[in-house]
């Protein structure tokens, strides 16, 4: 509650124009960093020995476009993808996400091949999806050669880079890419797509309630 | 994918089951701080509250179908677990034995021709509204088609016929089989109501931010042979053609006085004993009156207590005007979504999630179950939670004997056609040839329930002979439900009807089915079956629970008869506090920007934070009034 508005500063904070919602899933094997890159683009924060995230539903971050404020909600895999028990739940209604591996893990990068096919076939066919080679810092240990998942991601049509949550390299950058390649027609500050449901909230004291933002 | 690595071995709580009481108390236990493992023999959450696609519930049947090799590969103990003195194997069932009658059937043909792929291409330029819908739809389209074919679907979806315009034989095996994962067919609808517990619950724990919902459209009601509205809101009382002006003040003071709290007492004196039906009867209400009121509002019958039905007319009118014009919401997705809404809850608090992970017997040990034995480990909790379907038969005093009858059809349009795609809550009251009431819920495509063109039809009621012999005649009753052998048909129904489309754009003609004429343009026609499936499936929720059962082993019930989610709700409450009496069963989850990580320093106030309160914006006003009003 007193830190409600800690989220929105980071890159850039200017609101203007209009303002797309969009939800982002991460997904990967467990420890490639899924969650450092999501603090270190909301929070600006790297914990070598990070924890996993518990509490978080998702995170929020805002990136601004020209015309254009993006507001990620940042959905976490809460470890449910460590024995392969992820709820479709997850993936409904994402716009994006990122499928994370480690540089020095190559069997982290064949993961990330099952993620991306898995999206194609469970997701939304408009879905943004990013490839990120993270632990880029650790480029002495590389197991997963840069070109080799350039072309990868050049063949299957995702953005690609290589990050590191812990130098901040390409981390605000994927995002900001993501944000770019997003329809933001008609998306104006709708919760999800302009098809969706609504989100129950909280009432107030009296009978008031939320409403669908799409009437 | 079981036992590529083996799991810890101690917990708080095991739960077995990701059925919905078992996936809130997964929740409300980690949401306390316990160490949670939440497993499941199923590739999928929900067991049976689940939502699948018509891929996936293919192979539901086929698992019903083949219980008894499910089950006899429960009895070869794991040999690698060892027993101490003292200590009982307590073997475990498969949840596919609580399911019978599986019955599912095509309505239609396999494949058609080309022919029709080019009559719906062109039909799809003759209409300018009909493009602009296709547009939308192609790209919030949720179909899951290879990237490499993006292109090829766009052009596929434009040739999918519109909600009002599709005719049966149009539609084939292939087509639908070909958009097979749009569909989230529902083992256990259930409507919420917008001021029960379950969405109370939801709201209050903040587990609300994760799934979406749509509000139920209509409400109707079975009477003279018809389907009729029942008047809900204010705009229904003046829309309805079926209520004279002196009906409606008849009813408005009957609801009013059903809501008058403070005068209950001396309004109802006298009725303690009797029926909600004498009641109504004393105020001399019309027979259509009393009719919308006793069936469809309170949801009743001729036997139901007086005072139980001024209840259900109260929970009702309750929850009138919060989310839209009838009481009732749906989960987007499906209803199998709720139990994956805890179960992501229980992981965000740092609950362990392994489907695919059979328990196959409790180790049991005095009045306690002090191991679970799955995928050859020993896993030890405090607390032990399971599914009733999964328990052996010596922990009931009497095995559940009533059921559920279910039905899903799958149809080519709406029951009742209206302007917006409906969402439809109908109640069948009882009848000469059904003792017990059916209740129905149409949901269309824009709830992800089904590809567009299409509707789900979901019939359910208690069990009293088979669920197709139990609901057949009632699905009659709104839907044409032809038994013919597909290979009767051919490609000329479908260009015949294609054409009378083509010909009567308007909506109201092309309701008619092709084939049938003249006759055909002034009878409205019911929607068209062009899928089914039945089944029956226990009712455990009244199961009496045998002293043999282990104190801390706790079993919750699958779905039970009633509309809503109360049943769940207030069991899994209920074996909270059995559990951990002195803590707060799922209190609120902090919101994303109320997360404070090690070293975070607060920032000044940003007011982008709240966007997702502007989003959320109320209710016009209009939308959702209450029945209730002045004279």
């Amino acid at each position: 509650m007193a830190n409600r508005g800690g989220a929105a500063q980071r890159p850039n904070s200017q609101t203007q124009g209009k303002i797309c919602q969009f939800k982002l899933v991460l997904l990967g094997e467990s420890a490639v960093g899924k969650s450092s890159l999501v603090l270190r683009f909301v929070k600006g924060q790297f914990h070598e020995y990070q924890e996993s995230t518990i509490g978080a539903a998702f995170l929020t971050q805002t990136v601004c476009l020209e015309d254009t404020t993006v507001k990620f909600e940042i959905w976490d895999t809460a470890g449910q993808e460590r024995y392969h028990s992820l709820a479709p739940m997850y993936y409904r209604g994402a716009q994006a996400a990122i499928i994370v591996y480690d540089i020095t893990n190559m069997d982290s990068f064949g993961r990330a091949k099952v993620w991306v096919k898995e999206l194609q076939r469970q997701a939304s066919p408009n879905i943004v999806i990013a490839l990120a080679g993270n632990k880029a810092d650790l480029a002495n240990s590389r197991a997963v050669e840069c070109d080799e998942a350039q072309a990868y991601a050049d063949e299957n049509g995702l953005l690609f880079m290589e990050t590191s949550a812990k130098t901040a390299k390409n981390v605000n950058e994927i995002f900001l890419a993501i944000a770019k390649k997003l329809p933001k027609n008609e998306q104006v500050s709708g919760a999800g797509s302009a098809n969706q449901g609504r989100r129950l909230v909280e009432s107030d004291s009296s009978a008031k309630t939320a409403g669908n933002c799409c009437k | 994918m079981a036992a590529d690595s083996d799991l810890p071995t101690n917990y708080d709580v095991i739960v077995i089951g990701t059925g919905m009481t078992e996936s809130i108390l997964a929740a409300a236990a980690s949401r306390v701080g316990k160490q949670v493992l939440h497993i499941d023999s199923n590739e999928y959450y929900g067991g049976l509250w689940s939502s699948f696609n018509l891929e996936n519930l293919n192979k539901w049947v086929a698992d019903c179908e083949n219980k008894e090799t499910l089950s006899s590969d429960l009895d070869d103990p794991n040999s690698d677990v060892k027993i101490n003195n003292g200590e009982d194997f307590v073997f475990l069932r498969s949840q596919a034995t609580h399911v019978n009658n599986v019955d599912l059937k095509w309505h239609i043909p396999k494949k058609s021709g080309e022919i029709k792929v080019e009559q719906w291409s062109r039909k799809s330029q003759t209409s300018d509204e009909e493009e602009q819908i296709e547009e939308v739809e192609v790209s919030e389209s949720s179909s899951t088609k290879e990237t490499s074919t993006r292109t090829h679907t766009n052009s596929e979806s434009e040739k999918m016929p519109s909600t009002q315009c599709t005719q049966n034989s149009n539609w084939t095996q292939e087509d639908i089989m070909r958009e097979y994962r749009r569909f989230n067919i529902d083992l256990a609808p259930k409507l919420l109501f917008a001021r029960g517990s379950l969405v109370e619950l939801l709201i209050s724990s903040n587990i609300a931010r994760y799934t979406e919902f749509h509000a139920v459209t209509r409400v109707l009601t079975w009477l003279d042979g018809e389907l009729n509205v029942v008047p809900c809101s204010r705009a229904d009382v003046f829309a309805t053609r079926h209520v004279s002006v002196v009906e409606k003040r008849m009813l408005m003071k009957l609801l009013t006085t059903c809501m008058d709290t403070e005068n209950l007492i001396q309004e109802f004196q006298g009725f303690d004993t009797k029926t909600f039906l004498d009641y109504l009867k004393s105020k001399r209400l019309t027979a259509h009156l009393l009719h919308y009121v006793l069936y469809a509002i309170a949801m009743g019958t001729d036997s139901t207590p007086c005072m139980e039905g001024v209840e259900r007319t109260q929970r009702f009118l309750n929850s009138l005007g919060r989310y839209g014009n009838t009481p009732f919401l749906w989960p987007m997705y499906g209803t199998g979504e709720l139990p994956q809404a805890f179960c992501r809850l229980c992981a965000v608090f740092g609950g362990t999630y392994c489907l695919q992970h059979p328990a196959k017997a409790l180790v049991v040990a005095d009045d306690r179950c002090v191991g679970v034995v799955s995928c050859g480990q020993r896993l030890a909790a405090d607390h032990v939670v399971m599914s009733i379907s999964q328990a052996p038969s010596n922990y009931f005093d009497d095995s559940p004997v009533s059921g559920i009858s279910r039905a899903v059809f799958i149809t080519n349009k709406s029951i009742m056609p209206a302007e917006k795609e409906p969402l439809t809550f109908l109640q069948f009251p009882p009848g000469p040839n059904h003792p017990n009431p059916v209740t129905v819920i149409e949901v269309g495509p824009s709830t992800h329930a089904c590809p567009k063109g299409l509707f789900l039809v979901h019939m359910t009621c208690k069990q009293s002979k088979s669920a197709r012999e139990d609901l057949l005649e009632i699905a009659e009753h709104i839907l044409t439900v032809d038994d013919v052998n597909p290979s009767d048909y051919d490609i000329t129904t479908g260009t015949q009807s294609t054409q009378t489309v083509k010909q009567e754009s308007n909506f109201a003609h092309s309701e008619a089915r092709g084939g049938n004429g003249d006759e055909a343009a002034t009878v409205r026609t019911k929607p068209q079956v062009l899928w089914s499936m039945y089944f029956d499936c226990l009712e455990t929720s009244k199961s009496n629970l045998s002293p043999s059962v282990p104190q801390n082993l706790h079993l919750c019930s699958g779905p039970d008869l009633e509309l809503d989610f109360e049943f769940s709700v207030h069991q899994a409450e209920k074996i909270f506090k059995q559990m951990y009496p002195d803590l707060e069963f799922l209190p609120r989850a902090p919101d994303p920007e109320e997360i404070v990580i090690e070293g975070d320093s607060p920032e000044g106030n940003d007011q982008e934070a709240n966007l997702f309160e502007l989003v959320d914006q109320e209710d016009p006003p209009s939308s959702g009034q209450q029945v209730i009003e002045n004279p």
